[in-house]
Formats: structure tokens, C-alpha cells, sequence
């Protein structure tokens, strides 16, 4: 694996090493992070001592004949220097570890109405559910009014280790995936679309799925959003429209300006619809959920009053509907005010609670809590710092414990040219550490080089 | 075969940087030489010279619709002879404007949106302000929404301006995957891949956002804070949320490392006693809370006991038939 992994990375170093030098616009980010933890294993507490070095490229305006190239690498390294973290995937033991979150090629033509992407990827578009891909995107723009986005490849897994099986983290399993959407739209007010995905694992089928979108703006300050996605694949084996629904939602949005925004929405889907359909556990499932809910955001400068103070609230009640336990509901509301008193300074103070359905409290499990978080940031003189404190109270105890409460601060300073460092320390009392500290130092890297033949 | 997905794309990136370098390095920007100003103090028309932009519909690059007159009474009037000019048609355009469109609108006058013009010496060209485009186009909703295109070409070459002074709408973490769906290159207008991999690449990722970035306070980044001691919670409220971004061998690892998954040598059992008798209704409301710990495939431990001539675990409603059996592998785990 670690051969692999080698291999396409110093293929990366070699191959976008002189592509971007010559791209008109060249993003660099690099973050350089130490951190130190305590991680809780098997009633034990473990220090951890993590040296990453994260990096993302992003050249743009690269021109090649009919067109531009853009390139994109996202990419991390990590070695431990002291008892091993948790790393995803399953091979946990090694002191290094790294791997490619993205790495595309992508090709634009005609304006932009062409675009063709090749690499790691993720795809966003239509029902696909931001599927992390290696493989293939063509993008196609025709007449302003239809657009036409495919896609085909390999689910991604973690450290190239596990296309085609139950060991990968990806949602989507298996070794090809396909799919795309084909949308309408007209001006502002209108855009419908037609998307499907599907996915084999050595032959067996992990996604057929077929959905439809749509987004209604009869007014600017409106929109109605809809989506359903249907699985081909239930379809064969449950009766009723509703057991073959995964996903489906119903939105009404009203971004009044920025200030006053609302929303009311709706959700329906079926969990075990979202497992691979090579899953043995989805046929044992019956159960539906139910979202319904409604969110606002306030700013006073809506009233035309001078004070950057804006307020969000929002409120969910969940519907589970299960054999055995029937329909039983759930609530989570969320409260927040965020100030902003000048533009290097912000102080926000947030509240939630969550009461989970009853039908999922049985013993051993909770059934909600209840947070408050207050925090804050000031720049001053190339220094920022932040505070950062975070309580949670739960309705029934978490490993014994009540409660858990975290703070966090930390100090940077901008050393100029993109370059700047960061120091965070993290400590509380948690329902699995008595005493809890982390800290975490960073170098950061942000700049952007502009290489124009125009202007 | 794997490998080569990453390298083939890279190989194509190389040999078009190899193209790229043949082209001649990039001259240094040469200044305007027309006199701008004198030309419009002296009452010549813009469409004078600028006859291709009433039927331009687009802009495009290095293209400024220019088409000096050959005979001109208007021209002859101050030159004489008439002078040789060839315009610089450097122009990289930033948003789509369609001139066609918007010159009836205004009478053909062009200076209520071109209030600058370029003059000899001058470098940058003067393109209209924004405000030239929203004293006509409602643009706090555009704002509100992240509505950029069909206006914007490309802004990244912007920096983004702080999560603080922009809202996209109340409560858009949760609902932006709602609006990408059908707009994705919505969003690229402004963001690079790189910026959703902070979160959505949660298969390859070794830290959530916020460990990574503790500075930023006032982003709204998911499972912030004590995740580990209430996502149980979080997942039983909406467990397809978490399957939309976590393969179930994402939580098996954990689970595994952290000991409480089964087979474990020293297993902290999550199950309550009396489990066994208990466990069908519950694992019916939320099979994807099993998931996260017990196999899925062939080893499943469900199969033990639900195997056929066991146990039948399918809900009511089901219509599988013994016919469906040879050709889905996961029917014949248990149906041999």
C-alpha cells in the first residue's frame, strides 16, 4: 500500500511541479500541525502525538489549445511520535500514514460549457451524495438551458487499499460507479433535473438509484426545492412506494436578504437505504424517518440599525415509524446570536437540544441532551485569538458522566507573505477523561501566485 | 490499476504543461495609446469605433468589439490624413454580460454603466463598478443565496470574504448539499474542490475541521466539540446523515481500535442484559446503528440464527421471491 501511495505522490510532485509554474493562478495552502491527545482505549487513556503536514494546489487558467486546465491536489502526510492515533481505515500500526483527499486534472472548452475532470474527485451533482471518486466528470452546457453532468470510476477508499469491499470507508462500496444528471433550466426561476447512480462490487449492486430535483423561484425572495430519490433496488424486493424512497425533501427558502432569511423543510428517508444494497442488514429493516422543521436567521441591520447583531433559530421534530415500536418523535432546536462589533472582533453564544426519538431509548442508550457554547475572536496588533467554551449536559449519563464541558483557546499571528502560526490548547472535563488536555502548534501557508498574459 | 488512475490524469496535465511551454513567455502589459477622453469630449459616438458591440452577446477574451470606421466623415472631421491605429485587444473578461441585451435598456448610452474610460499610458482598463449592475439588478438576494452566476464567471481569484460577514441563508450547513445538487458549478464560481475536501473527504481525511482548524470559531463546522460522547445520540436522531459521508467500515475501524466492537479481547459490551430477546424492534428502527459495528457481508452475525430455515428477518411488505435468489449474492448468504 505504502508502495502505491509512494508512487502517486512523487507522480504528483513530478507532474504539477512545472504545470504550475505556468498556471496563471496558483493557490498554495500548507499546514504544518503538531497535535497531542489523549485518546480513551479499552478503559485506558493513551497520549497521542500526531505530526501532519497538510497540503492543497490549486492552478487555475492553465491554457492548452481550445481551452484552460485547472489542477487540483489535496493531499496529507502524518507520522506518530508517540502511541498510535486512530487513523481511518484498518491498518492502524504504522508510524507513517498519509493519503489523497483529491487529485484532478480538469479541461474547460467553450467557455466554460465543456468541462472534462480526471483524478480523485468529488462529485456533488444530482443524487450522487458528494461521492468521493476515482475515475472520470464531464460536464456539458448546451444552449444555456440543459446541462448534462456524468460521471464514472472507482469509489474512493482510504490508502488505495480496498476498491470492491466491505473494508472500504467509502458510503458507496464497490469497484465502478456511474451516474449522472440531466437538468433544465430556465433563467432564474426554474431548474429540473433527472439523476441516477449506480454501483457494483465484483458484480453485486450497491447503488441503483433514481431521482429527480427541482427548484421553483416564482418570486427572488422564494424558492421551493424538491427531491426524491428512488431505489430501483428496493423496488424489487418491498412493497409500497414509500419502503422505496431512500431520500426525499421538500424545502421552502426565503432569502429575503441577507439579514432575514427563513426556511421550512421537510425530509423522508429510509436508513437502511442508504447501507450498500450488498448489505446484508438492509433486509431486515423497516423503519422511516421523518423531519420536520423550520429555521430563521434576524440581523438587526434589517431594521437599518447600525448593530451587526444577528440571531438564528431553528427547530426539527423527528418522526421514526418502526414495527414494534410505531410512531414515536424527537426533537432539536437550536438557538444562536452571533455579534460582530467590529470587523476584528466577533462574539457568538449558541444553544441546542436534542430529545432523540423514544423508539431508539432503549437501555444503554441516551436520549438527548442539551449544550450551551459561548466564544469569541479579537485581531489586534498581527495577532488573533480565540476562546472557545462548550457544555454538555446529557438526560441520561454517558459512561457514568452527566455532563462534559471543553474549552479551547488559542493564539496566531500573521508573520506576513501567507505565513503565519497558531497555538491551541484544549482542556475540560469529558464522560471519558477526568482531566482532559490537547494542544495542537501550526505553521500556515496561504498565498496565491498570479501569472497573467492579460491586463 | 490503481495507480494508474492517478497517473494517467497527471500524465495529461504534464504533456499540456509540456505545450504550454513551447508558447512564448508572457510579454510585459504594453499601455493603452488611445486618447479615450478626447474623443468623447470631442462628440464621437462610442458605436463609432465599437460598431460589433450592438449584436455582441458575450464577452469574450481578449476581445473588446472594437472596428475602426475606414471612411468616416466623423473621423475626417480632426484627422487628415487618417491615422494608421491597431487597438490592443487585451481583455480578460470577469462576468458574463450580454451587451446586446442591456444597450436597449439604456438608450444606447454607454456611460451609464462605463464611467472610466482608458487613456494613453494607461495599464489596467477600467471596467464599470458593480454598482453600475446593481443600481438595476436586486442583488441582496442574489448574496443571500450564493447566487452568482450567471453574472460571475470565476471569483475565486478573490479571497474569501470571512464566514462572519457572509450568510448564504440561516442554517446552511445542514442545507447546502439541497442547493449543490442541482447547482454545483454554483458553487465553484467560488470555492475550489479543495475547500468541501476539509469535509467531504471523510474516506482519506485524518482529522474533522475543527481539530484541524480550532482558530476558527465562528464556522460552522460539523461534529464540533465532545463528538465522540454524543454522536450515539446524533446518529440514533438521523442515522442516514451519517451514512451520507461514513462508509459502515469508517465506524467498524474505530469501534475496533477503541475495543468496543465484538470479538474484541477485552469487549465492552454495549448491549444491555436481556439483549437478545430485545434486539429485533431495535434493530428494525435503526439496522444502521448495527452497522457500525457488526459485519455486513458473509460473516454477519445476524446470519447465524437468521439464516434460512431460522429466523425470518424480513419486515412485512417484503416481496423477494426464491426466483431472485441466483442473481443477488446477498439473497444466497443465507438462501444456499
Amino acid at each position: 500500500m505504502r508502495h502505491r501511495l509512494g508512487i502517486a505522490l512523487v507522480a504528483a510532485a513530478a507532474f504539477l511541479a512545472p504545470a504550475a509554474g505556468r498556471a496563471s493562478e496558483l493557490d498554495v495552502y500548507s499546514n504544518t500541525q503538531l497535535n497531542a491527545s489523549q485518546q480513551w482505549r479499552n478503559g485506558q487513556t493513551y497520549s497521542t502525538v500526531p505530526l501532519y503536514e497538510f497540503l492543497s494546489l490549486s492552478g487555475r487558467g492553465l491554457q492548452i489549445p481550445g481551452g484552460d486546465l485547472q489542477l487540483v491536489v489535496d493531499v496529507w502526510g502524518g507520522v506518530n511520535l508517540s502511541t498510535p492515533p486512530w487513523w481511518n481505515g484498518y491498518d492502524n500500526a504504522g508510524r507513517w500514514s498519509g493519503d489523497l483527499n483529491l487529485a484532478y486534472v480538469q479541461g474547460s472548452w467553450l467557455g466554460g460549457d465543456l468541462k472534462v475532470r480526471l483524478g480523485r474527485m468529488s462529485v456533488g451533482y444530482g443524487n450522487s451524495r458528494m461521492l468521493q471518486l476515482d475515475g472520470g466528470s464531464l460536464t456539458a452546457r448546451i444552449a444555456n438551458m440543459f446541462t448534462l453532468d456524468a460521471y464514472a470510476g472507482a469509489p474512493t477508499t482510504q490508502r488505495f487499499t480496498a476498491y470492491g469491499s466491505v473494508y472500504s470507508s467509502n458510503p458507496t462500496i464497490g469497484n465502478l460507479a456511474v451516474g449522472g444528471r440531466l437538468g433544465f433550466a430556465y433563467a432564474q426561476w426554474l431548474n429540473v433535473g433527472v439523476s441516477t447512480a449506480w454501483a457494483w462490487d465484483s458484480g453485486d449492486v450497491t447503488r441503483e438509484d433514481l431521482a429527480v430535483d427541482l427548484k421553483i423561484s416564482p418570486v427572488s425572495w422564494m424558492y421551493l426545492l424538491g427531491y426524491l430519490d428512488y431505489s430501483l433496488f428496493a423496488a424489487d424486493y418491498f412493497n409500497g412506494f414509500g419502503g422505496q424512497v431512500a431520500d426525499a425533501t421538500a424545502n421552502i427558502v426565503f432569502p429575503v436578504t441577507a439579514h432575514l432569511q427563513a426556511t421550512l423543510d421537510y425530509s423522508y428517508n429510509i436508513p437502511a437505504l442508504l447501507l450498500p444494497y450488498n448489505s446484508i442488514l438492509w433486509v431486515f429493516s423497516d423503519s422511516q424517518r421523518q423531519y420536520l422543521g423550520a429555521t430563521a436567521r434576524l440581523g438587526l441591520e434589517q431594521f437599518q440599525l447600525k448593530v451587526p447583531l444577528d440571531f438564528d433559530v431553528g427547530y426539527r421534530r423527528v418522526f421514526e415509524n418502526a414495527i414494534g415500536s410505531g410512531t414515536t418523535g424527537g426533537n432539536r432546536l437550536f438557538l444562536g446570536a452571533k455579534w460582530r462589533p467590529s470587523t476584528a472582533a466577533t462574539v457568538g453564544v449558541e444553544g441546542a437540544w436534542l430529545q432523540v426519538p423514544s423508539g431508539e431509548t432503549w437501555t444503554g442508550t441516551n436520549s438527548g441532551y442539551g449544550s450551551a457554547r459561548a466564544y469569541g475572536s479579537l485581531k489586534a496588533y498581527g495577532f488573533t485569538g480565540t476562546l472557545d467554551l462548550m457544555g454538555y449536559w446529557y438526560t441520561q449519563t454517558v459512561n457514568g458522566q452527566w455532563s462534559s464541558l471543553i474549552g479551547n483557546a488559542t493564539l496566531g499571528y500573521d508573520l506576513g507573505s501567507g505565513l503565519s502560526v497558531v497555538g491551541a490548547v484544549s482542556g475540560g472535563e469529558t464522560p471519558y477523561f477526568k482531566n482532559y488536555f490537547s494542544g495542537l502548534v501550526k505553521i500556515v501557508y496561504n498565498q496565491s501566485y498570479r501569472s497573467r498574459e492579460v491586463y | 490499476m490503481k495507480t494508474s488512475l492517478l497517473i494517467v490524469p497527471l500524465a495529461l496535465a504534464a504533456a499540456a504543461c509540456v505545450n504550454q511551454g513551447k508558447k512564448a513567455e508572457p510579454t510585459q502589459p504594453q499601455p493603452y495609446k488611445f486618447p479615450h477622453s478626447t474623443h468623447i469630449e470631442a462628440g464621437v459616438a462610442c458605436l463609432e469605433c465599437h460598431s460589433p458591440i450592438p449584436k455582441s452577446t458575450r464577452l469574450q477574451v481578449n476581445v473588446i468589439d472594437v472596428k475602426l470606421p475606414t471612411k468616416s466623415e466623423v473621423c475626417g472631421n480632426c484627422h487628415d490624413p487618417m491615422p494608421t491605429y491597431t487597438p490592443v485587444q487585451r481583455f480578460e473578461p470577469a462576468v458574463n454580460f450580454d451587451h446586446a441585451a442591456h444597450l436597449p435598456r439604456v438608450n444606447n448610452d454607454c456611460a451609464r454603466c462605463h464611467v472610466k474610460y482608458t487613456d494613453n499610458g494607461d495599464l489596467l482598463k477600467p471596467v464599470p463598478a458593480m454598482k453600475a449592475c446593481t443600481s438595476c439588478h436586486q442583488h441582496a438576494q442574489d448574496f443571500a443565496v450564493g447566487r452568482c452566476q450567471p453574472c460571475h464567471l470565476d471569483l475565486k481569484r478573490y479571497p474569501l470574504k470571512p464566514i462572519a460577514e457572509y450568510s448564504h441563508q440561516a442554517n446552511f450547513l445542514a442545507e447546502h448539499g439541497k442547493w449543490a445538487r442541482q447547482s454545483v458549478s454554483t458553487c465553484a464560481t467560488c470555492h475550489d474542490q479543495t475547500m468541501c475536501s476539509q469535509c467531504h473527504t471523510a474516506t482519506t481525511r485524518p482529522l474533522p475541521p475543527s481539530v484541524q482548524f480550532p482558530e476558527k470559531v465562528a464556522s460552522d463546522f460539523i461534529h464540533r466539540g465532545d463528538w465522540i460522547s454524543r454522536h450515539a445520540m446524533e446518529q440514533q436522531s438521523d442515522p442516514a446523515s451519517c451514512y451520507k459521508c461514513h462508509g459502515a467500515a469508517y465506524c467498524q475501524s474505530c469501534h475496533s481500535f477503541q475495543g468496543v466492537a465484538p470479538g474484541m479481547t477485552n469487549p465492552r459490551d454495549p448491549h444491555p442484559s436481556g439483549w437478545v430477546s430485545a434486539h429485533g424492534p431495535i434493530a428494525r428502527g435503526n439496522i444502521a446503528s448495527c452497522a457500525a459495528c457488526h459485519n455486513q457481508g458473509a460473516n454477519a452475525l445476524c446470519v447465524q440464527c437468521h439464516g434460512s430455515g431460522g429466523i425470518n428477518p424480513h419486515p412485512p411488505g417484503w416481496k423477494g421471491t426464491t426466483s431472485q435468489i441466483g442473481s443477488n449474492a446477498t439473497c444466497r448468504i443465507c438462501h444456499h
